[in-house]
């Protein structure tokens, strides 16, 4: 789909290009002729428009991917520990690293937020954007509000280690009231590392902001070094 | 021919934004694409449907 988005934008741009040149040979033209108009038609409406719906298409679909979460530095420690940190013991981490949700890992659990669902919902998803760009936020952030935990039992719902634990029943009964008042992290820990840590200055945010800045332990550097001397030795 | 300057300009400025956004999203691009780039071309397109709507009117085909 991503290669078609491509092509078709490359196609755009030649074709208005074209377009526009031609329409400015015929700037002094009094009166518009017949393929004048054509020409204004499908370069300033019909062309545009279809680049507009492309442009929304990655809004709205391209955005529920987890890559897409991780692309805005500010969310980048919740997406490293949940896509590399293979010792982390984070909901995220282990729902993404045990291949628990096939797709959309971070909007599977965050499905009330974002370009998609309520009014509310896409307003928050412009307000993020609006303060990532003009760099109006402070490290850690912190969730406005709280976690809707019938996102979880959206999944858990009906499956069978869910259903075998007595104590979700009360749980679920909770939940579904006016006035639920457990959430599903009170069992079963955090859902993404702690705001310590995720602060700068903290030893561990250098590397869940960019996990290429993950330094080597002796232990490891030992192992590399022998890794590196077995290659050596077999290509020989 | 100069009707449609200003919508012309529009569409590029629009363009410009909407192009390298499909081609290569990201956080900075999608801000101005939804912020800048869109309002551009509905600008745009709605300046050109009230000069065909107005030369419509004009020689009373509507």
């Amino acid at each position: 789909m991503e290669t078609i988005l491509d092509i078709l934008a490359v196609v755009i741009l030649i074709v208005e290009v074209i377009l526009l040149y031609k329409l400015r040979q015929n700037r002094f033209q009094e009166k518009l002729t017949g393929g004048v108009r054509a020409m204004v038609l499908v370069a300033i409406i019909l062309f545009p428009v279809l680049a507009v719906m492309l442009g929304n298409y990655h809004v709205f679909v391209t955005t529920k991917e987890s890559t897409a979460c991780q692309s805005c530095h500010v969310m980048a420690p919740m997406a490293n520990d949940m896509m590399f940190d293979t010792k982390s013991q984070t909901l995220a981490a282990r729902h993404y690293q045990n291949g628990w949700i096939a797709e959309h890992e971070c909007y599977s659990c965050h499905a009330d937020y974002g370009f998609q669902g309520t009014m509310k919902a896409k307003l928050d998803g412009y307000r993020h954007l609006m303060r990532y760009v003009t760099k109006t936020y402070e490290e850690p952030i912190r969730y406005r509000g709280e976690f809707n935990s019938m996102n979880c039992y959206g999944c858990h719902e009906g499956s069978r280690t869910f259903e075998a634990v007595e104590e979700h029943q009360p749980v679920v009964e909770n939940l579904k009231s006016d006035d639920a008042s457990i959430s599903c992290l009170n069992c079963h820990g955090r859902a993404h590392p702690e705001p310590s840590r995720r602060t700068p200055g903290h030893e561990d945010y250098k590397w869940l902001s960019n996990p290429k800045n993950k330094e080597i332990s002796v232990k490891d550097a030992n192992e590399v070094k022998e890794y590196i001397s077995n290659l050596a030795v077999s290509k020989k | 021919m100069r009707k449609v300057f200003i919508e012309a300009m529009l569409v590029i400025i629009g363009l410009a934004i909407s192009i390298p956004y499909i081609i290569n999203p990201g956080p900075i691009l999608m801000f101005l694409f939804v912020f800048v780039a869109q309002p551009c071309i509905a600008v745009a397109v709605m300046l050109v449907l009230w000069e065909v709507y107005k030369d419509l009117t004009k020689s009373n085909l509507l």
